[in-house]
């Protein structure tokens, strides 16, 4: 089991996925650049916080475009697990690996601090070591997290379960309070909070730790 | 010195008064022969917020407005203008890569809408008239 982590120009949670996973459950991790294309001997895929490309024009526009995201994509495709974290969820947004889109927070602030959650993991591979309605708490840290999609998209995205995170007290004015969302074949999760920053006792909190372990069976 | 000797302009000033009266406008090709021009296009886009979508920037602008002074401002959104240029052999191909450029790249559907501008661009570097 060998995790991929891909760095951006203006990542900054790279690192903290590494140290989440090879360091706080020996998970091996292998750093990709955002131009390499070989994803061999992977077995899951986490696309990092951060800013990349300064995230010019929307946050994760340019990132789309990226070299490694046409093998991410396949990747997600052949039912590969992958995991879009804060700016990582804007880039699967803006591939079309999950609907909707990423927008400023209603209050405009950026906002850091733990946040509740309320998860109900229906088929999402990532989530399976939680219980339904399980609450947890993890960290946010973004400006631009308000979740947005048609009300007809969110409706069906409730009724197949694939709003598998909410915010118990919506921070950022995301519709239908939407923290997290899977995609309909379980193995494509992007969420706007922090789960490598809930990994480590010293630094606060364990609730993020099962969804890494959850790679390991 | 920098990159001066690449290419110099004609120095019969007569050849440019002829690509202007022919009607030939753009930039001249290093890799044609002397004279050959590629039009040139000149694209506004303008890319908007939908109106579904809250503009928290736009609602912080329009409280300051009243703050200014200036009142009855009921409505402000605020959106981006992206300028470019291009090079294609005619307006109808300008339009349709700079429109798949607007949908894939420089607005994201699922929150903007966006609209077109595209002048072709001069002899003297001026837009003309569409």
């Amino acid at each position: 089991m060998t995790i991929g982590v891909v760095v951006f120009p203006g990542s900054n949670c790279d690192r903290d996925v590494g140290w989440a996973a090879e360091g706080c459950l020996g998970l091996p991790t292998r750093f990709l650049w955002h131009e390499d294309r070989d994803l061999n001997g992977l077995d899951a895929v986490v696309l990092p916080g951060g800013f990349s490309y300064g995230d010019y024009l929307r946050c994760g526009a340019i990132a789309r475009f990226a070299p490694v995201l046409e093998e991410v994509a396949e990747f997600a495709a052949r039912g590969g697990p992958v995991l879009g974290i804060c700016n990582g969820f804007q880039m699967l947004t803006e591939l079309g690996l999950l609907p909707g889109a990423l927008t400023r927070n209603s209050r405009l602030h950026f906002i850091c601090e733990p946040t509740a959650l309320t998860v109900r993991p229906g088929s999402c591979r990532w989530l399976s070591g939680y219980g339904e309605n399980e609450e947890i708490n993890l960290p946010i840290a973004h400006g631009e997290g308000r979740y947005q999609c048609e009300p007809s998209t969110l409706e069906a995205m409730e009724k197949s379960g694939q709003v598998v995170l909410r915010y118990r007290n919506n921070p950022n004015g995301s519709v239908g309070d939407v923290a997290g969302l899977c995609n309909p074949g379980g193995n494509v999760l992007g969420l706007m909070p922090h789960p490598e920053r809930a990994c480590d006792p010293r630094t606060g909190g364990l609730d993020g730790q099962r969804l890494f372990a959850s790679l390991l069976g | 010195m920098g990159r001066a000797w690449l290419w110099s302009p004609p120095s019969d000033p007569f050849k440019l008064d002829l690509a202007l009266a022919k009607g030939e406008h753009g930039l001249p090709r290093f890799n044609k022969r002397p004279g050959c021009l590629v039009p040139r296009f000149h694209a506004r886009v303008l890319v908007s917020l939908r109106p579904s979508v809250l503009d928290p920037a736009g609602e912080a602008t329009r409280a300051a407005t009243s703050r200014l002074g200036v009142e009855g401002v009921s409505r402000l959104r605020i959106g981006k203008a992206v300028e470019l240029e291009i090079e294609a052999p005619d307006a109808d191909t300008a339009r349709s890569r700079v429109e798949l450029l607007s949908d894939r790249l420089l607005a994201n559907p699922v929150i903007e809408n966006w609209e077109l501008e595209l002048n072709e661009i001069a002899a003297n570097g001026a837009d003309l008239p569409a």
